[in-house]
């Protein structure tokens, strides 16, 4: 169901606008910082942007048939933008040290002289921080003499967005029994030794308005169900699978078949513990399924959103980013124009579509975090990479926004669509690989159709495994034979280079839709916290020419000393 | 009133036990056996075992400058598991150890088998970790000088049996809104008050604890508080704080909208006068603190030091190791810590607890008599020449034990009422030729060194300073902190009053924030010394406060 969209251009305030307290007061606080906010002897604003986002959010979290934690609460946050400067030169794209200035909490009720208030005060901290960072940016520039290639922000005509959303009500008991009906199913397997489903729920309004004369107002439901599991194999090898759903509503959970789901994965997990190993394997790889979406998800997307790299003020950092991002082969940006997949295929991001073949689409936005309307951008067309995903900052192959941008200066994909032109069926993509895998006298070929946990990023990978231990855990994958049948194994796959697409022998016939959330890690490379982005990945099966895999490696602990409760019997409640 | 509580709750449990059976303790029980039994067929098994579950409902509500900033209620539970292999004498703790926090996540709902799971999986982690801790702490027994210190580890218990019923917890969440809304909104009108918060919380916390000593405690206790705190900036920059505190174990124990009122429009008026107050000058000589100072002063000061655990380290300066019956104060004081104390005069204290958190039961414990010291505050943890605990164990959830204060109580044997106090004071301030003497009416915390490495100073920083000039004049000053060491200090105390005030608060120290109070009559010291306080360098706003900017505009 497409949701009522109103978008008008122009200076008319949408009807939510001009009641609400909340838009009253950062207008006003707006006008009266733009006009006489100024320290002697130094630049005075020339863009100021306010977000407040009230938050109804919650987490519901379950193991076993009991709820672990059930939280639900409103929060009100104000986040400030202060460019002083000019387009050309100002206070950002440059790395000072300082954190930057912290989300500031705003009053739940509304009250006009109080939010005033409080948007006073933060403006006035950034308008300081904004003031210093420039003075540092300037004497950068002096020592390198060097005047800045590229402009530090773009023009934007202003524009007046209402996303209104039919409120949702949050049934609580019914979250609750959900969480403890899907994570009741490990309840009879002693050899899981973990297993967790938890719901994160977020209503967001969000009102935006910048000095340039943009409002945009909204509501979007953010709806995160993941259920994970933890076990051993024999030889003492960690195992852990999980799986996401993941909606803009509470309509994209049924319980039948999340329980049919968490079955799976239990079923999975049982299997893969007691799979053999697979030694080694360099050769064709099937993707199917959701490894498919998150192969784009993980590697290619991020490689086809815009980067700048912020001045620092030691060109050595700058250098070292630049090495990793090459060694880690994370962008596709200056391949513009060149090819970076098969020519059959076509990579377009859409934010505009909110369903595709009945399903919902959870990237759907009609204005950017930068009060950019949303519009469709042709990425890749006939394998050649015709534009990346931009922000108002531009970069050396991005001269204007494309309105990607998922906070400001970072940009991520919305609704993803691979296509491609020449498709094959399920079977004759199996005769594929079996063909290739043949030619390589290799008795077998591989499917891989999730990757857990594990992530295919290379450089996510090294960020996480600073994180958690459990990245050397091993993956399903399924060796296909000749005669057709499947053998599970275990493996660890070597993350895919984003070079590999380029490589990509066939497409199939039924793309899959997946909602996925995903680091943007580039934020964190460039000095920013890490945020998690919303999209759907619309991927028909994949098949690769080379991928590697070998024999999972990384910590084994030992087995638990004490029998699992379970295992002896500790009587089972009723809450099943 | 003090002994009720005590005579009545065994009858309570009894009748509790016979009509709810507390499948939680049995569960936590039953795993705890069963994990030990296994457990003891291992090469080097545990030689203790506890658990320790605390569920806790917060309910929290809080306002600035009358506008609602958060709204909250949250369910928790927490595990802590004490798991030692070893023996008494040298075991996996030896030299400090990591948090007892569970790393899973915990049920908070009561069905056996999720609970056991969770327990016999951090069971496993933190025998497996223990493991690891006895092996280093064997190395290192090898490799290292002899410690001074040779008291063991750990000391036995009683197999305790307490059973609480959990208690009663009402707090009306959208009334306490509507309050913290109302008691902030007292603050407005005035563009130069820089914050005024207004909190509320609600709490009911309820401990189970059983442990291979056989014990098995439950405790259930509601806590109530109002926080309101208010800052102020001078034209210099200095920004100064008040902080106004109720606790009570009463859902109406909390004052009323007349009282909370009037608090607050005193705290308006401080403020506005604190703004305009001359800023006070480096100054030695006469002083005598409130009750509510001198209680922070001790808890600070004194009361930090006498917290056993510290005298195991060797970098600890341990200022009353070798004082065991010697004076350390003047001969008209005693100090007591009181965790069996519910009240004082009235008031609420919230250093009381029945058991500590590792089940033994908490009892008064004389740390000086007449001036004279007598032992320290012990946890499990013995030290040379005390080698029993006194129930003084402590934590914040997830942290490791360690002895802390509850309820410290100076008491003082030879009293002058308040007029008489201030009265002396004008006397040693003529004496001494100085031009006036200050007065602490109130000290939001402070901070002291306890270890070798540093000077033993301390530092404490007072909210309210008067001075006190020879004709009777008071004169309120700000920017200072009160700064010296702490046997000097003590041995100054010439006169005590003879109203004692309760200070309520929540004490951050090695094993977390636990709640303590401290009850102290106004105290005069012969010499005191103050400094000047460091001042924030941050300019003000640019613009002015929107409405004051509104209000010059009409």
């Amino acid at each position: 169901m497409k949701r009522a969209l109103l978008l008008m251009f122009g200076l008319a305030i949408a009807a939510f606008g001009q009641q609400d307290v909340v838009v009253k007061a950062m207008r006003d606080e707006l006008a009266r910082s733009m006009a006489g906010l100024r320290m002697e002897n130094l630049d005075k604003p020339y863009f100021i942007s306010y977000r407040v986002d009230d938050a109804d959010a919650g987490v519901v979290s379950a193991t076993l048939g009991q709820l672990t934690a059930s939280n639900f609460g409103r929060s009100r946050a104000l986040a400030v933008q202060v460019r002083v400067g000019g387009y050309q030169l100002d206070n950002t794209d440059f790395s000072s040290g300082h954190p930057g200035l912290a989300p500031r909490a705003l009053p739940l009720d509304d009250d006009y002289e109080q939010i005033r208030r409080e948007i006073w005060i933060a403006t006035d901290a950034e308008y300081k921080l904004a003031s210093a960072t420039l003075a540092a940016k300037r004497s950068v520039l002096e020592r390198r003499k060097a005047a800045p290639a590229l402009a530090d922000f773009t023009k934007q005509d202003p524009v007046t967005v209402s996303e209104p959303a039919p409120a949702l009500k949050i049934d609580v008991p019914a979250l609750e029994q959900l969480a403890r009906d899907v994570s009741a199913v490990f309840r009879g397997s002693p050899e899981i030794l973990g297993s967790d489903a938890q719901i994160t729920l977020a209503t967001l309004t969000t009102r935006l308005v910048n000095s340039e004369g943009a409002l945009s107002t909204g509501v979007r439901t953010i709806l995160d169900l993941h259920v994970a599991a933890r076990t051993q194999a024999p030889d003492g090898s960690a195992l852990i699978d999980s799986f996401h759903v993941n909606g803009r509503s509470l309509d994209v959970l049924h319980r039948d078949e999340l329980l049919v789901r968490t079955r799976a994965l239990l079923a999975r997990l049982k299997v893969l513990r007691a799979a053999p190993v697979l030694d080694r394997y360099n050769g064709p790889v099937l993707f199917e399924d959701e490894a498919a979406a998150q192969a784009f998800a993980q590697v290619f997307a991020p490689a086809v959103s815009a980067v700048r790299i912020p001045m620092t003020e030691d060109p050595q950092v700058e250098n070292q980013i630049e090495q990793v991002m090459d060694q880690f082969r994370v962008s596709l940006a200056d391949r513009m124009g060149g090819r970076v997949l098969p020519e059959s295929f076509d990579v377009t991001d859409n934010p505009l579509l909110s369903d595709f073949a009945g399903l919902p689409l959870i990237g759907r936005h009609a204005v950017d975090s930068e009060s950019v309307p949303a519009r469709e951008v042709k990425l890749v067309e006939g394998g050649m990479l015709k534009a990346l995903l931009a922000t108002r900052t531009p970069t050396a192959q991005t001269a204007a926004s494309t309105g990607s941008a998922y906070s400001p200066g970072m940009a991520a994909a919305s609704n993803l669509f691979v296509t491609a032109r020449q498709s094959k069926t399920a079977a004759e993509l199996r005769q594929e690989l079996l063909r290739m895998a043949k030619q390589r006298g290799l008795g077998y070929g591989i499917v891989v159709r999730h990757v857990g946990e594990v992530g295919l990023n290379a450089l996510m990978r090294m960020a996480l495994g600073r994180m958690s231990a459990d990245t050397g855990s091993a993956i399903a994958a399924y060796k296909v034979f000749e005669d057709g049948h499947e053998e599970l194994v275990r493996a660890q796959i070597s993350p895919l280079p984003v070079s590999a697409f380029k490589d990509i022998v066939a497409a199939g016939d039924k793309p899959g839709v997946y909602n996925i959330g995903s680091l943007l890690f580039m934020g964190s490379l460039t000095g920013g916290a890490p945020a998690m982005a919303w999209s759907t990945y619309i991927v028909p099966p994949l098949l690769f020419e080379e991928v590697s895999l070998k024999a999972p490696s990384g910590p084994s602990p030992t087995a638990p000393v004490v029998a699992s409760p379970l295992d002896i019997g500790v009587p089972i409640g009723s809450s099943n | 009133m003090r002994f009720l509580p005590l005579l009545v709750l065994p009858l309570l449990a009894l009748a509790e036990e016979k009509s709810a059976p507390d499948t939680v303790l049995e569960t936590m029980n039953n795993e705890l056996i069963r994990s030990l039994g296994s457990l003891k067929r291992q090469p080097v098994p545990p030689y203790f075992l506890s658990y320790q579950l605390t569920d806790n409902r917060a309910v929290s509500v809080t306002s600035s400058f009358g506008a609602l900033t958060q709204s909250n209620d949250q369910r928790t539970r927490l595990l802590d598991i004490d798991l030692r292999v070893g023996d008494y004498k040298l075991d996996s703790t030896h030299g400090g150890r990591p948090g007892t926090a569970a790393a899973g996540a915990i049920p908070i709902e009561d069905d056996p088998a999720a609970l056991a799971v969770s327990l016999w999986l951090e069971t496993d982690r933190q025998f497996k970790e223990a493991l690891q801790l006895y092996e280093a702490v064997k190395t290192n027994q090898d490799i290292k000088l002899a410690q001074e210190d040779k008291s063991p580890d750990f000391s036995p218990a009683l197999a305790e049996k307490h059973l609480e019923p959990i208690a009663p917890f009402s707090f009306d969440r959208a009334a306490w809104e509507e309050k913290v809304r109302k008691y902030g909104r007292a603050f407005r009108g005035h563009p130069d008050i820089l914050s005024a918060d207004v909190t509320a919380i609600g709490e009911i916390e309820t401990r189970r604890y059983v442990s291979s000593d056989r014990a098995a405690i439950r405790m259930s206790m509601p806590f109530y508080r109002l926080l309101i705190s208010a800052s102020i900036r001078a034209a210099d920059g200095e920004v100064m704080g008040l902080n106004r505190t109720f606790m009570s174990f009463h859902p109406g124990g909390l004052p009323s909208d007349e009282e909370v009122l009037r608090t607050v429009s005193g705290m308006v008026d401080m403020l506005l006068a604190l703004q305009k107050a001359p800023v006070g000058e480096p100054y030695t000589g006469p002083a005598i603190l409130s009750g509510r100072s001198a209680a922070v002063f001790f808890h600070e000061i004194f009361g930090h030091r006498v917290e056993g655990a510290r005298l195991k380290d060797e970098n600890d300066a341990q200022t009353f190791k070798k004082k065991i019956n010697q004076p350390v104060l003047p001969d008209f004081l005693s100090v007591y810590s009181d965790p069996t104390l519910q009240a004082f005069h009235g008031t609420d204290l919230v250093g009381y607890y029945p058991f500590d958190d590792e089940g033994v039961e908490a009892r008064r414990v004389t740390v000086v008599d007449k001036g004279v010291f007598k032992t320290f505050l012990m946890s499990r943890s013995p030290v040379d020449g005390f080698d029993q605990s006194n129930g003084h164990g402590r934590r914040q959830q997830g942290f490791a034990v360690a002895a802390r204060q509850s309820n410290l109580l100076v008491e003082s044997s030879k009293t002058v009422s308040r007029a008489e106090l201030k009265k002396m004071l004008i006397e040693s301030v003529k004496a001494a030729g100085k031009p006036y003497g200050l007065f602490f009416d109130d000290i939001e915390g402070g901070f002291t060194f306890t270890s070798r490495q540093l000077p033993n100073s301390f530092s404490v920083m007072p909210t309210v300073i008067y001075r006190i000039y020879p004709d009777g004049r008071e004169e309120l000053v700000r920017g200072l902190n009160l700064i010296g060491t702490p046997l000097i200090a003590f041995s100054k105390i010439v006169a005590a009053d003879d109203d004692p005030e309760v200070f309520n608060g929540l004490c951050g120290a090695e094993s977390g924030w636990v709640p303590v109070s401290a009850v102290a009559p106004g105290m005069l010291l012969a010499q005191i010394e103050v400094q000047r306080k460091e001042k924030s360098q941050e300019r003000p706003p640019i613009l002015p406060a929107p409405e004051a900017d509104a209000r010059s505009a009409r």
